[in-house]
């Protein structure tokens, strides 16, 4: 029954310590509402979980196959990437050392490869959990956009495809009107051949040839026949000339031997015997003579006679030929006939010259139809090639992702590279658990030993008391980091990246900000107990919401806000910067400054909170 | 020429009125003792004149030499010696010293030279090198007075400071503040010890219930053979109090 008595004594006693009392109530409390502000994020998928991320990103707008508005507007509406447009790619990388961003996006002009576009990812692998994780979850978004690109194209050729299907139909009408057209041409033609089939032009050539040979031949033999009447006339006219010379000539000597003859005569009377008798011979010699000329003259005069028969012959047989030149003449009834029929020709040739120029009529309609169509093909074949410029393989990929780690990027840090980033996280809790319990337990320990009343009976300030104190407390935060340090870089070769006096300036800011709490807590408190479980109040907190066990991204929107600016996130990060990152200090000193200045106020808060 | 002049004091928690109209004045040179039952307001009047808390209304003044002090000056030659001790326990006796001289802004050869003093003066020169808490009771209440001293103050408080002592180490106590007042000090002194108070204080006042009951001096006390403890008695019984709660 003892037992009972001491229990409830124990349970008396505790309950009669109203501060321990009330953090013993409020441990739980605290611890349940942290869990649930760290971990009440309604996202919980493993490849999603964070809840808002920052994303710097880098486009090159303007870029010939890629939409940089479109993939902007979607990566936008992408619920938990917060985006954070960058300049260009060194101001994307400059983002994620500042800790602006979790992680960079660079979109690089289309790769001569099918056109892809080319996107870094840069990635802060000082907390490689979550950077991946968004990394993949950007990298899904991206997908989704390049699906949702591929979709539209595709639904473009398919739209394009069924305008050009339709095109096409149109154009099928057309050609199918131009048959049409064609076969009605073809008909008229047809029509046409049998008309001109129709006209026997080899008869019509054969009587034509044959009239005129015909024609020619006559007229030739006409016009030889009335040579010849000619010449026969004329010979016959120098024939009958000669003739009647001849016969004049004749008449002459005849008449000149008969002179003689009378001459002879009385010459004969007058002469002698023997001459008379010579004469008479002679005379009668001449008689004859005179009879064969007159008998000649007589024959010439009929000859002349029968010339002039002849010439009156020809002269019938001229007005012979003058009627068949006639009668060739009127062989122009043929003539007509072809004349007839040349009309006819001439009306089909009308009809011929209709048609040719209905043809070249239709011929220009067709012409310019087909240039429509030729237009038309040009056009389909263009947006065929516009879209053949989207290669299978972009469609189905059309960005190249390429990841590239943005600290610790040398080969030979890559056995390090984890123990390196845990370091500062390590160092940075190893300060706050240090420094808040120092700095609170070590002014609890004074207040209780009487040094306040000490030292507000002396002339000296309370505020370089406390200056001394934190110096003090500095000074032994930095010597237990430096003995962290000297392990991580003796020990395990991490590599620092920054410099020295960052380092040195980092770890003094840390240090002030945790012992600041201590101090803050040593305004509430009066025993030491109690501010140890006043540092475990704090310093549970700071450990669910710092990020460590539960990365920022993770957390509801709200959360982050208070998250990112609490001293141990603070103090990883700039820790961070320094060891792993090698950023110097001047691109963090708005980090810095919301590490210090709450750190001066919380000071200031817990130095004058309690007067002794 | 008075070295505190305490001028209409008065101090309420919420409705308790703690200090009702203290006015008091203090010979420079003597050793002054506060007397009263428990929560009679000795420790709240001093906890005031040390700047611990502000008074309601009224006012005080020290003076040396006929020299108002400033607030600054008070600091440099007032000093307490708390009835609890106010060193730190895990440094050592001298190392204790040191910090305390540092509070009053010495250092140097000066310092060392005081500590040397303190450490012969108070009996702690063979404890020098010794951790404040493995002193004996009677050391460390040595030590708490060392301290207190380090500064070379003309006007001390001393609250208990002979509480918890055998007899022996309380008689050596006294004499030392005999000592002070021998070189001109000026010590105000709280106890519940009568005794105490009839050995070491030229003049003492009763406090009761917030007011100066009585204020005399001892040696007319004495001169009328009349014992102190008596005289607090019934002062304290004629306010209401009874015996057992003084």
């Amino acid at each position: 029954m003892k037992i009972f008595r001491f229990a409830r004594k124990e349970f008396e006693l505790v309950a009669s310590q109203k501060t321990s009392l009330a953090l013993v109530i409020l441990y739980p409390a605290l611890i349940v509402l942290v869990v649930a502000l760290a971990f009440g994020s309604q996202n919980v998928e493993p490849q999603s979980g964070f809840e808002r991320a920052d994303v710097a990103y880098y486009l090159p707008f303007g870029s010939s196959n890629f939409d940089s508005e479109e993939f902007l507007d979607h990566l936008s509406q992408v619920e938990r990437l917060r985006l954070h447009r960058a300049k260009s790619p060194d101001a994307v990388k400059e983002a994620i050392d500042q800790g602006i961003a979790r992680i960079g996006v660079v979109v690089h002009e289309p790769t001569s490869e099918f056109e892809r576009v080319k996107i870094s990812f840069y990635y802060d692998n000082s907390a490689p959990l979550v950077s991946k994780m968004v990394m993949s979850y950007a990298y899904f978004s991206i997908q989704i956009f390049a699906n949702n690109k591929s979709t539209k194209i595709l639904h473009r050729i398919w739209e394009n495809l069924d305008t050009i299907t339709k095109r096409l139909d149109e154009q099928y009408a057309k050609i199918n009107g131009f048959e049409e057209g064609l076969d009605g041409a073809k008909q008229r033609i047809i029509d046409l051949e049998t008309k001109i089939n129709s006209i026997d032009i080899a008869s019509l050539k054969s009587k034509l040839n044959q009239f005129n040979a015909h024609y020619l031949d006559s007229k030739s033999k006409i016009a030889s026949a009335k040579e010849d009447l000619a010449e026969a006339k004329t010979t016959l006219s120098t024939y009958r000339a000669k003739l009647v010379d001849t016969s004049l000539e004749l008449s002459t000597y005849s008449d000149t031997l008969k002179l003689i003859r009378g001459d002879l005569q009385q010459i004969k009377n007058a002469s002698f015997e023997p001459i008379k008798s010579q004469l008479q011979s002679v005379e009668n010699e001449l008689t004859e003579t005179i009879t064969k000329i007159d008998s000649s003259i007589a024959e010439i005069n009929s000859a002349i006679n029968d010339i002039d028969d002849s010439q009156q012959k020809l002269t019938e047989l001229n007005t012979e030929l003058n009627s068949a030149d006639s009668k060739l003449d009127s062989a122009n009834l043929t003539v007509e006939e072809f004349k007839v029929a040349v009309d006819d020709l001439e009306t089909t040739l009308t009809e011929v010259k209709g048609l040719i120029r209905d043809s070249f009529d239709y011929y220009e309609q067709t012409k310019s139809n087909l240039a429509e169509t030729k237009t038309l093909l040009d056009d389909l074949t263009e947006t065929i090639e516009k879209f053949m410029f989207y290669k299978p393989e972009f469609l189905v990929r059309p960005f190249i992702v390429e990841e590239n780690k943005m600290y610790l990027v040398s080969e030979e840090y890559l056995p390090v590279e984890k123990t390196a980033i845990l370091i500062p996280i390590s160092l940075t809790i190893v300060l706050m658990l240090t420094c808040i319990l120092i700095a609170s337990i070590s002014t609890i320990v004074e207040r209780k030993q009487g040094l306040n009343v000490r030292l507000h009976s002396s002339p000296t300030s309370k505020l370089s008391w406390v200056s001394g104190k934190i110096l003090g407390q500095i000074m032994f935060a930095l010597l237990e980091a430096l003995i962290i340090l000297a392990i991580a870089i003796l020990v395990f070769g991490v590599p620092l990246m920054g410099s020295i006096l960052d380092l040195l300036i980092v770890l003094v800011a840390i240090s002030l900000a945790f012992i600041s709490i201590g101090v803050f807590l040593t305004g509430f408190t009066s025993e030491q107990s109690t501010a140890v479980l006043a540092s475990l109040l704090i310093m549970i907190p700071l450990l669910f919401l710092g990020g460590i066990i539960f990365p920022i991204e993770f957390m509801p929107f709200y959360v982050q806000g208070i998250a990112s600016a609490l001293p141990l996130t603070l103090g990883i990060q700039l820790l961070t910067n320094v060891m792993v990152k090698g950023i110097p200090l001047i691109y963090a000193l708005d980090k810095l400054l919301v590490l210090v200045v709450p750190a001066f106020i919380l000071l200031l808060v817990g130095i004058f909170r309690k007067k002794i | 020429m008075n070295a505190l002049e305490v001028n209409k004091i008065t101090k309420s928690y919420g409705k308790f009125k703690v200090l009702d109209g203290v006015s008091l004045k203090l010979p420079e040179g003597e050793i002054f003792g506060f007397l009263g039952p428990n929560g009679a307001g000795k420790s709240t009047l001093i906890r005031i004149l040390l700047d611990f808390e502000k008074q309601d209304s009224g006012s005080f003044s020290f003076s040396l030499a006929g020299k108002k002090l400033l607030n600054k000056e008070v600091k440099k030659k007032v000093s307490i010696v708390p009835q609890d001790l106010c060193f730190y326990l895990d440094f050592s006796v001298e190392k204790n010293l040191e910090i305390m001289g540092a509070l009053y802004g010495l250092g140097g050869i000066k310092l060392h030279e005081r500590i040397e003093r303190l450490l012969e003066t108070w009996s702690l020169k063979r404890f020098r090198s010794r951790r404040a808490k493995n002193l004996s009771g009677g050391y460390k209440r040595l030590l708490n007075l060392a301290c207190g001293l380090i500064n070379d103050p003309a006007i001390i408080f001393l609250d208990e400071p002979t509480v918890g002592l055998d007899p022996k180490i309380r008689k050596t106590f006294w004499k030392k503040i005999v000592q002070l007042r021998t070189k001109g000090k000026t010590i105000i002194i709280t106890t519940h010890y009568m005794d105490e108070a009839e050995v070491l204080c030229d003049r003492v006042a009763l406090i009761v219930k917030g007011k100066i009951a009585e204020e005399l001096s001892v040696s007319d006390l004495r001169k009328n053979r009349k014992k102190l403890e008596d005289l607090f008695i019934k002062i304290v019984e004629e306010q209401g109090i009874k015996r057992e709660d003084i």
